[in-house]
């Protein structure tokens, strides 16, 4: 614990940080990428 | 079946970073990262992140999924809509809690923040009056005693005595700013603050990132890098999965972060449209908030604790959230070249995650008492207010050793949290029915859910929670109702504090009492006996 960042430290890092940025961006990419619907008059819905 | 005339959302994005900037708070940037050091570093993200994929996703689909149906129905508050789910007064009366959990909270988070608060006023003032060059000793008493004065901790009443201390006006601004930002209604207040509140933290906490990312430890010192203050949160210590408290920590730290089972997502996804899609926004919401957990929280808070105070200060710091965030890393802006400029920053990023989610805590009463007692958004307004503040009035009184705010939050921020989600996962998985609920969840769906989940949500995310609520009973309960129930002042404050909460419940389900008899006057169909209308 009291080591400085080890090879399996990096891999976990990386790994959980890329995996949680990956999945944000891929979200994001799919929100942004569809246009809001148009409102419904009235502000009610179905 | 009529239908009376609500709020909506403005935008799809909107919806997101409102749940987001619900579940996005302090404990995201505090409690995950000592809560990772301790259990086992980098290997305790292996639980970590199953419990996301068989608790926390699963569950919070199911809960924007009930939420979207009820409001179709025309019910926007946790009784009403899991009385539909639960096809019956059962499911609503256990709905109480999904009311009780985010007013509850409200009682106590708004103080938090207001110490957030009232941080960032004084690091922009020049600092909490730690000298750097001071022995260690000296700088860690200074910490604490700063922090004892602003929470009060050392007497009840401590706070209002002598003309009041100045953290009781930094409460009634972060009280009055709540109040006025969710009068203005769901589009106007809530999304608009989250809009910018939520791209402002990442900015700021990516600035801090990169700022921490470079730090320089003081002279004469060794073992606190960078690298060593990483390796201290990521080196992976794969003897601790070995041990049944680090997957019930993780597990815990996956679902008080994602605020499933909390009254807020239900209420918030009960004002979109049957073809607003729930399964991308829900899974957007979580990964949002994981990116603030895991990339920022992960990488901020007990790196720059490890560089400027060591790995023994921060030991120490990773009990609880409160002392890291408050005790711990003032020490760390004392040293910090531009300490005062970062200590507000990063402050000012505690309050802004803290209040999109104290925002999220009125909405649901406020909902609950519009379709409930049938009076306007005014009216509806001045009630929670002086809900709220009643409650925030009795924890600011009682703030000797932080007992009231520890029982709510033991109770009603960790115990029942853990009940109302058990209860939604049941009702979509088994009253509803798994198939009948992912039909639903795919209305206008962006992806469909993965095949597996169906299992998942029928078998596997119960159980698994059944797991974490023994556990978390076996280890915690027996000490709660021994200091509940034992003798002394913080005793007697612990029973006070629930006699307030037995009288919130007592009231919520009265009120629910007379709800359903408005909807059934209305004709409603509070049992859940019908599907919903097209």
């Amino acid at each position: 614990m009291l080591a400085s960042l080890t090879a399996g430290g990096w891999t976990f890092m990386l790994l959980s940080i890329g995996a949680v940025v990956a999945l944000t961006v891929w979200c994001y990419r799919r929100i942004l990428g569809k246009p809001n619907e148009p409102e419904l008059p009235g502000g009610l819905g179905p | 079946m009529s239908k009376p005339a609500t709020q909506q959302w403005g935008s799809r994005l909107g919806v997101i970073l409102a749940v987001a900037g619900s579940a996005v708070g302090l404990g995201n940037f505090l409690r995950f990262p000592g809560n990772a050091a301790e259990n086992g570093g980098g290997a305790f993200m292996i639980p970590y992140f199953l419990a996301l994929l068989f608790l926390g996703i699963p569950i919070g689909w199911a809960e924007w999924t009930m939420g979207r149906y009820g409001g179709r129905k025309g019910f926007h508050g946790a009784p009403a809509i899991l009385g539909v789910w639960c096809k019956g007064p059962i499911g609503r009366y256990l709905g109480v809690l999904g009311v009780l959990i985010p007013l509850g909270v409200y009682f106590y988070y708004v103080l938090i923040e207001s110490w957030c608060l009232y941080y960032v006023v004084q690091y922009l003032g020049g600092g909490i009056g730690i000298d750097a060059k001071a022995p260690i000793d000296a700088q860690v008493a200074a910490t604490r005693s700063f922090f004892d004065q602003v929470t009060g901790t050392q007497a009840n009443g401590s706070l209002l005595a002598n003309g009041g201390h100045p953290i009781v006006w930094t409460f009634l601004i972060t009280a009055a700013l709540n109040i006025w930002f969710v009068f203005r209604g769901l589009s106007k207040g809530i999304e608009t603050v989250c809009k910018y509140a939520m791209p402002v933290m990442a900015v700021l906490g990516l600035v801090i990132l990169v700022r921490v990312l470079t730090l320089t430890p003081p002279e004469g010192t060794t073992g606190q890098t960078v690298a060593d203050g990483l390796g201290f949160l990521w080196n992976p210590q794969f003897e601790k999965l070995t041990n049944f408290k680090t997957w019930l920590a993780a597990a815990g730290q996956i679902f008080f972060s994602l605020s499933v089972g909390f009254g807020v997502i239900i209420n918030y996804a009960s004002y979109m449209k049957k073809q607003d899609d729930v399964v991308l926004s829900g899974l957007t919401a979580s990964a949002t908030n994981e990116f603030f957990e895991v990339a920022l929280g992960g990488l901020i808070t007990i790196t720059a604790s490890v560089v400027f105070v060591g790995i023994a200060l921060t030991m120490q710091g990773t009990g609880g959230s409160m002392s890291l965030g408050f005790k711990t890393l003032p020490m760390v802006f004392a040293q910090m070249p531009g300490g005062n400029f970062f200590g507000a920053a990063f402050f000012l990023i505690l309050f802004l995650a803290a209040i999109t989610s104290s925002l999220s805590m009125l909405q649901p009463t406020k909902a609950f008492l519009e379709e409930s007692l049938g009076v306007g958004r005014g009216a509806s307004t001045a009630i929670v207010t002086a809900w709220g503040l009643v409650g925030n009035c009795f924890v600011l009184w009682h703030s000797r050793n932080l007992v009231a705010l520890n029982t709510i939050d033991f109770w009603v921020g960790t115990f029942f949290i853990l009940v109302v989600a058990l209860v939604q996962i049941v009702a979509f998985g088994w009253i509803f029915g798994v198939d009948r609920g992912l039909e639903q969840a795919h209305l206008g769906a962006n992806m469909r859910i993965p095949g597996m989940f169906r299992t998942v949500i029928k078998y596997v995310a119960p159980l698994y929670l059944l797991v974490v609520l023994i556990g978390f009973c076996t280890n915690n309960v027996p000490n709660e109702l021994e200091s509940l129930f034992g003798e002394g002042d913080d005793a007697a404050d612990a029973r006070k504090t629930w006699v307030l909460l037995l009288a919130t419940i007592f009231a919520i389900a009265a009120i629910t009492w007379v709800g359903a008899k408005r909807w059934r006057a209305q004709g409603l169909d509070l049992d859940g006996q019908h599907p919903a209308a097209d």
